[in-house]
């Protein structure tokens, strides 16, 4: 299993997708569901960039 | 192999991309291909893509290869995507086999470290493809496809996206050290 690194951040990262979430749920707007898919992107290469990160250095 | 599934789709779907904003410059709508050459560079670069796989990869690899490309070319675009609202989520499981196939080619196997990689692109697709479908609602309408913004409307659909984020950020833990 992953270390502490990759924890780290599919912490903040599904915290980050949550409050976009969130937001569109409270005050919905195109410009913000675009925002929305744009970070989706971010957030799968960040997630597995941590993956390989944290399978190198170990803590 | 992914090269091949995406002309096949673009094959399939020139008429419904030529009336979509966000496709319809696509080289098969815009008249920049024709049918047959799209037809020919998938059959080309796709056998190829197999006959690696087998030979210089693994046989394994090789036929889950050809099953992703079957459930994204014909399952999803042809059977699902005009059919459900539910499209994504089930033809989710094509793009999410990526690390499956990756794990396959180097050790031969498929274990379950690999199928948690696949659960969360699966977790993760359909908030990501409901987030553009939002911004995209009409023109999904006037294409005639069934996506959840257009069946469902919008309250409905962010609350999937929002829950679907609560499901992904679950599967994402399942890698975590204490876990």
């Amino acid at each position: 299993m992953s270390g502490w690194i990759y924890l780290a951040t599919a912490v903040v990262l599904g915290g980050m997708f949550l409050h976009y979430a969130v937001r569109l749920h409270l005050a919905y707007s195109d410009a913000l569901a675009r925002r929305t898919f744009r970070f989706s992107i971010v957030y799968l290469s960040v997630l597995f960039a941590a993956l390989l990160v944290d399978h190198y250095i170990r803590f | 192999m992914a090269g091949a599934a995406a002309a096949v789709n673009c094959l399939l779907e020139q008429t419904i991309d030529a009336v979509m904003m966000r496709t319809r410059a696509r080289p098969l709508p815009s008249g920049e291909l024709s049918s047959l050459q799209t037809l020919v560079f998938a059959g080309v670069i796709g056998g190829l893509g197999l006959w690696i796989l087998y030979h210089l990869v693994n046989p394994l690899t090789m036929w889950l290869t050809f099953g992703t490309f079957v459930g994204y070319a014909v399952v999803y675009t042809v059977l699902l995507k005009p059919l459900t609202p539910q499209n994504i989520v089930i033809g989710g499981a094509s793009g999410a086999m990526p690390p499956v196939l990756g794990w396959a080619a180097v050790s031969g196997q498929v274990t379950p470290e690999a199928l948690l990689l696949f659960l969360i692109i699966f977790a993760w697709t359909p908030p990501h493809f409901w987030s553009l479908a939002l911004y995209r609602t009409e023109d999904y309408a006037r294409a005639g496809l069934p996506m959840l913004p257009v069946t469902h409307g919008r309250r409905f659909t962010v609350l999937y996206v929002l829950l679907y984020t609560l499901i992904l950020l679950a599967c994402s833990l399942f890698r975590s050290p204490t876990a």
